[in-house]
C-alpha cells in the first residue's frame, strides 16, 4: 500500500472521528464492536489511530500513536497508564487481519480504582496522544495487513469511557523469524523445551533472544568442552575461578553441563516487561526456567564481554537446579579479584561464569 | 581527588577494626559491639500463624566521619540477592526472590549516614524466604556490602571497597 493511499486511511478515520460517528460506549458496557450504544451522552473523550508507518518490516517495531480527544464543553479525566510506555496491557487495542481478530498475548491487567495521581484530566477540547508497540502484544508474525482500532478494555472501565476509535490498516512484513521460532521449538520439543515469550517482547526482542540463545548454547558447549580437559592452572580458568583444585574444576564443569542441558532440553520463558535501565536481566532461582530481560540488556553486544549471550548464560547459572549461583561481584575487575581472593566464592558467582564462558579476551 | 582517596585509606583501617572483609565467616552470635557501624535486627519473638514476619535492620553511624553504603544486594533495596541466612528448626529455608545481572552501580546506590545518624530500614522476610510455617525461626543477615566508603567526599563506585558488617542474629517462632 501507498504512503498516500494510507494517509488517506488515516484521514478518514480521523473525520469519522472528528464527525462523531465514533461511537460511545457506556462504562458498564461490556466489550465488543456490536455493542454500539449511542446512548451514552457522557462519554466525552473521542479517540483516533494513527501511525506514521504505512509498512513495517518484521524486526521493526510497529508503533502506533492513539489520541484521546475531550470533546465535551467540561474536564474529563483518563487514567495515566493509558500513556505509560512501559505499560504491559494493551487489552484496548483490536487488531484484525482479514476481519479475524489476532491473538492478543500481552497481558490483562485488572487495576485498582485509581486514585487522584493516577488520572490525567483533559480540559475540553483538549488531546493528548499516546504510543502503543503492537508486536510485543499481537502475534503479527503472519504479516499482511492489519487493521487497527482503540475499543476499550472490559476489565478497566475507565477506558471504556472513551469512545471506540476508527480503524486504519497498516502492513507488516511476515516475520521470517516466525519459521525459525517454531523450527526451534520442534527441534526442543523432542527434549519437552521450547521457548515461550511473556511480558511484551516485541518482534525485534524475540528475533535477538533466539540469536542469545544461541550463542549462549554455543558458550556452555564450549565451556564443557574446555572443562573436559584434565584440570590445569590455565589462565583461563584462574583469571575467573582462582587457584586450581580438582574439585573447583570438576564443580564448575557440572555447572556448565547443566546449563548445557537448560538450553538443549527445557522450556525456557522470556519475559521482556522490564525497563530498569542499570539491569540486564534477573531470574528467580527457585522458578526455572524464566527470565526477565532489562533495559541495559537490550544495547548489549550479541557476544563478549557483557553480552546478550553472556548474560543468558550468568542468569541460568542462577536456577537452584542449575548451579545456584550466587552475585557476590560483578563486572569483570570485581570478578577477577574475587577469584584471587576467594575461589570458594568464585566458583559459585554468577559473571564469573558467564566470563569464563565469553572468554574475551581469549586466554588459553 | 587525593584528599578523598587519603581520607579513604586512613578511615579504612580504622573501619577493619570493625569490619572483617567480605567473604570471612561472621559469627552467628553478634560480635563485640562496632562503633563506626553499628548493626541491630530485630522482629517480636512470637509470630501468630497469619502474621506477616517484618523484621526492623538499624545501622548506625557511629563513627566520626560520614559513611556511604551501597544498598545493592542487602535487606536494604529489598529482594536481588540471597542476604540472609534462615533456618526453620534450624533446617535451612531456601531463597525465594529474585537475582539480578546489573551495571556498575551509580552514587544513587547508596545510603549516605551521616556521623551519628541512624537508619531503620523494614525487612519483609516474606518476600525472600518462605516463612509461613509453624516453628522456630533463626534469621541472620550476612552483612555483606559490596561497597562502604567514609568521607566527606562524593561517593566514588569505580572504588568500591567490599566489607561486612556484624549484625545480631534473631530468632522467633509461628505459632501453628
Ligand atoms: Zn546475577
Amino acid at each position: 500500500m501507498s504512503k498516500r493511499k494510507w494517509n488517506l486511511y488515516a484521514a478518514l478515520a480521523t473525520l469519522a472521528m472528528a464527525a462523531g460517528a465514533s461511537v460511545a460506549q457506556a462504562a458498564t458496557s461490556g466489550r465488543g464492536n456490536e455493542l454500539l450504544d449511542n446512548s451514552n451522552a457522557n462519554a466525552a473523550i473521542a479517540t483516533s489511530v494513527q501511525s506514521s508507518k504505512a509498512y513495517h518490516r518484521a524486526s521493526e517495531d510497529v508503533v502506533i500513536q492513539v489520541s484521546f480527544t475531550n470533546t465535551s464543553a467540561s474536564a474529563v479525566t483518563v487514567p495515566q497508564w493509558l500513556f505509560d510506555a512501559d505499560d504491559v496491557d494493551r487489552s484496548f487495542l483490536k487488531v484484525t487481519r482479514d476481519g479475524v481478530a489476532v491473538n492478543y498475548t500481552a497481558a490483562l491487567v485488572k487495576r485498582a480504582a485509581p486514585t487522584a495521581d493516577d488520572l490525567i484530566v483533559l480540559s475540553p477540547g483538549e488531546s493528548r496522544t499516546a504510543s502503543y508497540e503492537l508486536s510485543g502484544a499481537f502475534d503479527l508474525g503472519e504479516g499482511g495487513s492489519y487493521a487497527v482500532s482503540f475499543v476499550g478494555a472490559a476489565q478497566n472501565a475507565m477506558t471504556t469511557q472513551a469512545g471506540e476509535s476508527g480503524s486504519i490498516v497498516i502492513g507488516v512484513e511476515a516475520n521470517p523469524f516466525r519459521d525459525l521460532i517454531t523450527a526451534v521449538d520442534y527441534q526442543k520439543a523432542a527434549g519437552a523445551g521450547g521457548i515461550s515469550y511473556t511480558g511484551k517482547c516485541t518482534a525485534s526482542e524475540k528475533s535477538s533472544l533466539v540469536t542469545a540463545l544461541t550463542n549462549a548454547e554455543v558458550y556452555a558447549a564450549g565451556a564443557v568442552s574446555y572443562l573436559s580437559a584434565t584440570p590445569s592452572p590455565t589462565a583461563r580458568y584462574t583469571t575467573w575461578f582462582g587457584a586450581l583444585s580438582t574439585a573447583n574444576w570438576n564443580t564448575v564443569k557440572t555447572h556448565y553441563t547443566n546449563i548445557r542441558s537448560v538450553y538443549n532440553t527445557q522450556p525456557i520463558v522470556f519475559d521482556c516487561s522490564c525497563s530498569k535501565k542499570n539491569t540486564y536481566a534477573y531470574v528467580y532461582p527457585s522458578q526455572p526456567y524464566k527470565i526477565y530481560l532489562c533495559g541495559a540488556f537490550w544495547s548489549a553486544p550479541a557476544t563478549g564481554t557483557d553480552s546478550k549471550a553472556g548474560t543468558l548464560v550468568h542468569e541460568t547459572s542462577h536456577f537452584t537446579v542449575v548451579a545456584g549461583t550466587q552475585d557476590y561481584a560483578y563486572g569483570q575487575s570485581a570478578a577477577k579479584s574475587l577469584a584471587l581472593s576467594n575461589p570458594a566464592q568464585a566458583i559459585m558467582n554468577a559473571d564469573s561464569h558467564e566470563y569464563f564462558a565469553e572468554n574475551t579476551p581469549a586466554q588459553p | 581527588m587525593n584528599r578523598i582517596r587519603s581520607a579513604q585509606s586512613l578511615s579504612l583501617f580504622a573501619l577493619g577494626v570493625f569490619l572483617t572483609s567480605m567473604g570471612a565467616t561472621v559469627p552467628v552470635e553478634a560480635a563485640a559491639p562496632v562503633e563506626l557501624l553499628s548493626c541491630r535486627l530485630s522482629m517480636p519473638t512470637t509470630l501468630g500463624r497469619k502474621e506477616p514476619a517484618v523484621a526492623l535492620l538499624a545501622l548506625r553511624n557511629s563513627g566520626k566521619q560520614p559513611i556511604a553504603i551501597l544498598k545493592r544486594n542487602t535487606p536494604l533495596e529489598g529482594w536481588l540477592a540471597d542476604s540472609l541466612v534462615v533456618t526453620r528448626d534450624d533446617q535451612p529455608v531456601p531463597y525465594i526472590g529474585a537475582m539480578a545481572k546489573r551495571m556498575p552501580p551509580s552514587a544513587e546506590e547508596y545510603l549516605l549516614l551521616k556521623t551519628g545518624a541512624r537508619r531503620r530500614t523494614r525487612v519483609m522476610l516474606q518476600k525472600g524466604y518462605d516463612v509461613s510455617l509453624p516453628g522456630r525461626y533463626q534469621v541472620h543477615w550476612k552483612g555483606e556490602l559490596m561497597d562502604v566508603q567514609l568521607g566527606k567526599g562524593p561517593v566514588n563506585p569505580a572504588l568500591a571497597q567490599p566489607q561486612t558488617v556484624a549484625c545480631n542474629a534473631l530468632t522467633f517462632t509461628r505459632t501453628p
